[in-house]
Parts: structure tokens; C-alpha cells; sequence
């Protein structure tokens, strides 16, 4: 669970997780507020980063946390509590029968609740960029509630520290040829999330991060 | 003579005649040449050290020695120029100084995404290595559900 100032947000979450599973790694990414004591105050493992570095340098610490620390499956979960604990399961399911390597949640085959017309058509169009750059068959992109198999989770190095690395997670899951599927999931906006969020103009220069990223790689 | 025709001989306004071939240089042109030779001087200085980088050594070295010969002969500019079709040497000149700079503006985000990175790494190793475990602190309010 990567997080950056999300002191005020966290515990509803994070409780809502501690009932449920036993191994919860949250990544504070250099918060300038209450974040990690809060995580502090639940059982869970609190990776710092000294300094803000993004949320995809976060994923991959949390990443590279739980793999050191022998996770088999691996699930990714906002902290700003968009996202239903339930949903972990749903995620799980195939990749315990072994159908596949990575699951994907999508919030267009699930819900997405209180989410504004100009972010549908963002993340729509992200969906569109994703399939013409990554060559994969998706509905949703951008989305953070993700599993990985200990192989797959092995073999995904993520170098977009900012926003871009949820396309570059698309795209490394194309390049290594990992069997991927999406199942339906629930997000619920609120304002506070609405407004950490990534607005249209974001989404213009996460693509052209992403872009210089795979040219100057 | 009118500013125009002046302006018109030395190429800074279209319609001139080029100028005749100086044997004798301005003082500008003695001034950037000393300077570019000193320059020279410095990355032969490098090389004898042997401090400097030979790929990057001798792209500066052609980068100076290009300069010089453009200020010495402003002539073989123009006439560089038009056979490209440019047609005027200070219009070369400043597609050239563009391309430039765009290539130089590459070359350093490509250095800042590695230090970047080299940064992340450093902060990834830390943190991992002080991370903080659930055992290491009791005073956690919740408990691990079995």
C-alpha cells in the first residue's frame, strides 16, 4: 500500500485490511504529515522513503519488500480508501487456480461510484493509449488495485517513479509475455480522493513521461 | 553609404551581394579565435592528463574547431548554406544552434532520469533496510487476526 500524506485517511483502510489478511507492507513515500505513525499503530510493516520519490518508486519498494520477505501472491492497494477490501479475493481467485500471472482490476466491468464524467473520459482514453502502445486487450488502466504472482511480481521493474508507471506496468506485462486477465472491482470516490486524484492535464504528461521513458531507457 | 546597403553586404538583409573574402580579421574574430584556441589548448592539456573522455573528447574538439573555422570564414558558411538551399549563413547558423540545443536538452533530462534512478535506488536500499517490522514495536493497537 503506497502512501503519501495520507495520515487522515489511512486507519479506515488499513483496519479494514488488518481484519481480513496478516502480511500488509505500507510504504510511506516521504509524508510530510502523520502517515507512518498511523501505520505504526497497526500491524503491519512500515517501509519509509527518506524522501518523496512517486507512487511508482513506492510500488516498487513495496514490491521489492515482499518479495524479499517470501510473499507468494502480492496485491496493491490505494490508501486513500477507493478501494474495497473484498474486491482482494476476487483479485486472488486466479491467480490461486494458476490461470494466470497478473490480475488487473476494472472498475468499467465492476462500479465506480461518485467518479466525474471528465475522468471517465481520462482514464477511457488512457484505456485507448494503453491498447495502442502496450498491446493489451483492457477496460481499465490506471487502476491500483492489482495482484502478482512471486514470478511475475519478480520480473516487473518499474523505473516511472510519478503516475507513468501504471502504463508501464501495462507494458512490461506485454514485454515479458505474462498471462494477464481483469476482473471486476468496486472503487468509490470521495472528495479527498477526488481531489489527490490526477486531473486531464496530468494525464497528458503522464503519457509523454511514459514515452520519453521507453525512448531514453 | 545607407545602414540598409551596409546591412545588405555583410548578409544581415536579403538582396545583398556577399561580401568579398577579408584577408585581414576583425576584432571580434581575433577575440573568439584566441579564446576557442585556449580552449583547445585546455582539451589537448586533458588529453595529455589523460582525464578526459575520448568519445566526448573529440565530439568537443570538432564542436571548437567547427566554431573557429565558421568565425574565421564566414564565407564558407554561406556557401555551405546554399548548397543546402538555406541560402544565408546566419539562417544555418541559427537552425543549427536550435538542433542543438534540442539535442542538448535530450542529452541532459537522459542524465537527470539516471540520477534519478540512482537516487531512488539509494532510497529504496535505506528504507528497506530500516523498515519496520509489526514484532518490533507492541505497541500496535490491533492485534494479527489468526
Amino acid at each position: 500500500m503506497p502512501a503519501y500524506n495520507e495520515g487522515s485517511a489511512l486507519a479506515t483502510p488499513l483496519a479494514a485490511l488488518c481484519q481480513r489478511y496478516r502480511h500488509i507492507v505500507v510504504i510511506d513515500d516521504g509524508s510530510l504529515d502523520d502517515t507512518s505513525a498511523v501505520a505504526a499503530r497497526f500491524p503491519v510493516c512500515v517501509v519509509r522513503h527518506a524522501i518523496n520519490l512517486g507512487q511508482g518508486a513506492a510500488l516498487q519498494t513495496g514490491l521489492d519488500f515482499a518479495l524479499a520477505e517470501g510473499a507468494a501472491l502480492l496485491v496493491t492497494f490505494d490508501a486513500d480508501g477507493q478501494h474495497t477490501v473484498t474486491d482482494i479475493e476476487t483479485l486472488l481467485a486466479p491467480l490461486r487456480r494458476g490461470e494466470v500471472d497478473v490480475v488487473l482490476g476494472s472498475r468499467f466491468l465492476g462500479s465506480a461510484v461518485g467518479m466525474p464524467l471528465h475522468r471517465k473520459l481520462t482514464v477511457k482514453l488512457g484505456v485507448l493509449f494503453t491498447r495502442i502502445f502496450s498491446r493489451l486487450k483492457i477496460t481499465d488502466t490506471h487502476n491500483g488495485l492489482r495482484a502478482f504472482s512471486r514470478a511475475a511480481a519478480a520480473k516487473i521493474a518499474i523505473e516511472q517513479n510519478r503516475m507513468a508507471h501504471a502504463s508501464e506496468i501495462l507494458d512490461q506485462v506485454h514485454r515479458h509475455r505474462l498471462r494477464y486477465c481483469e476482473v471486476p472491482v468496486r472503487i468509490e470516490y470521495s472528495r479527498a480522493s477526488l481531489a489527490k486524484g490526477q486531473s486531464s492535464w496530468a494525464a497528458v504528461k503522464i503519457a509523454c513521461q511514459f514515452l520519453l521513458g521507453r525512448i531514453l531507457r | 553609404m545607407t545602414l540598409f546597403q551596409r546591412l545588405a553586404i555583410v548578409g544581415v538583409v536579403p538582396g545583398g551581394v556577399a561580401a568579398e573574402p577579408n584577408s585581414t580579421m576583425t576584432l571580434f574574430q581575433w577575440l573568439a579565435i584566441t579564446f576557442l584556441a585556449g580552449l583547445l589548448l585546455l582539451e589537448i592539456w586533458e588529453a595529455i592528463r589523460g582525464s578526459a573522455q575520448r568519445s566526448v573528447w573529440w565530439l568537443r574538439i570538432a564542436v571548437w574547431l567547427t566554431t573557429a573555422a565558421a568565425i574565421a570564414r564566414p564565407e564558407w558558411v554561406t556557401s555551405l548554406a546554399t548548397t543546402l538551399g538555406i541560402h544565408r549563413g546566419a539562417d544555418l547558423v541559427t537552425y543549427a544552434a536550435v538542433l542543438l540545443l534540442f539535442i542538448t536538452s535530450l542529452y541532459f533530462y537522459a542524465r537527470y532520469l539516471r540520477l534519478q534512478h540512482q537516487i531512488t535506488v539509494l532510497t529504496r536500499r535505506m528504507a528497506i533496510l530500516e523498515a519496520r517490522r509489526p514484532h518490533d514495536d507492541e505497541t500496535s493497537e490491533q492485534k494479527v487476526q489468526p
